[in-house]
């Protein structure tokens, strides 16, 4: 990787660099600067499965979303949050997967080994202040699991919560969020 | 062994009345279209109570759309509105999602079982 200032190149020209984890956050954010710098007062942006938010309902209340169950094509909910002023993005293994010789391969890669990532969490919802730093966060959890999340979680600026669901079916919540049910 | 045969007819005949009671009562679930004009609720259709299929024609601001209600959906199914992606929506039984109509200020929000009342989006 060639750094200089802040561009960054990649050494070799068979490899490219795919923004997936997070073009849609950062989307979203910009959507949100462009809105209130139009002056308006509060909006929520669905990204198709994830969620940017700014203000609050017309009626002052928080905004609800629903968090959907990580099973491929439901539309069951596991519960509702209430946000305000927030980004609400999920990751998960149970989408856009590649069946191939009766193997399923899922979109979330791990750098490291550019093979599916494999831990313990199917689906990572964060709540953050902002979009790309929930795209971050819900992606890193998927890839290196609750545990290593846990501890970024705390330490990272903007975190607002997250609720991951774990492949045993656990479902955990951390920070300032609770999923109601 | 006749008394037998006498109770398994009576218990055939019961799972067979269930099925088809199932078909019919199950099929349509409690769903209600609120239907607003200009940000103000004009008019409440319970969907699973209609019988006839019938339309409500919506004089909203922009101009005039034409709503399809058949048992358990309806539809926009005309508008004056330059793009029309409210007809495009097609037909909708419930939901979160609602029928927009922009240019003439014309929307259809769903109540009841399976609306996901009171959320505004869902993520996951």
């Amino acid at each position: 990787v060639v750094i200089v200032g802040d561009t960054v190149q990649l050494a070799d020209s068979d490899a490219w660099i795919d923004l997936g984890a997070i073009a849609k956050g950062y989307i979203g954010d910009r959507l949100v600067e462009f809105l209130v710098g139009r002056g308006v007062a509060g909006a929520l942006i669905d990204l198709g499965g994830d969620v940017v938010t700014f203000g609050s309902r017309q009626d002052g209340s928080p905004w609800r979303i629903g968090v959907r169950e990580p099973v491929a094509g439901s539309s069951e909910l596991i519960g509702v949050l209430e946000v305000s002023e927030a980004s609400v993005i999920s990751s998960g293994v149970y989408e856009r997967q590649l069946v191939v010789d009766g193997v399923s391969y899922h979109h979330i890669l791990d750098p490291f080994t550019g093979m599916p990532a494999c831990s313990d969490v199917v689906s990572a919802t964060v709540v953050a202040d902002s979009a790309v730093l929930g795209e971050g966060l819900s992606t890193i959890a998927v890839l290196f699991g609750s545990e290593l999340a846990a501890g970024l979680f705390e330490r990272t600026n903007g975190f607002i919560g997250a609720v991951l669901v774990l492949e045993n079916g656990d479902v955990l919540e951390f920070g300032d969020v609770r999923l109601i049910r | 062994l006749k008394s037998n045969k006498f109770w398994l007819l009576i218990l055939g005949g019961i799972v067979v009345l269930s099925a088809v009671a199932a078909m019919l009562l199950g099929h349509v679930q409690s769903s209600y279209a609120l239907i607003y004009k200009d940000n103000v609720l004009t008019d409440t259709v319970n969907l699973s109570s209609v019988i006839e299929p019938y339309n409500i024609d919506v004089l909203g601001s922009g101009g005039v759309n034409i709503l399809k209600i058949e048992r358990g959906r309806i539809r926009m199914s005309r508008a004056n509105c330059p793009d029309r992606i409210c007809v495009r929506q097609g037909w909708k039984s419930g939901g979160i999602t609602p029928i927009v109509c922009l240019p003439n200020r014309v929307v259809v929000t769903f109540d009841g079982i399976g609306s996901g009342v009171d959320i505004d989006a869902v993520v996951g």
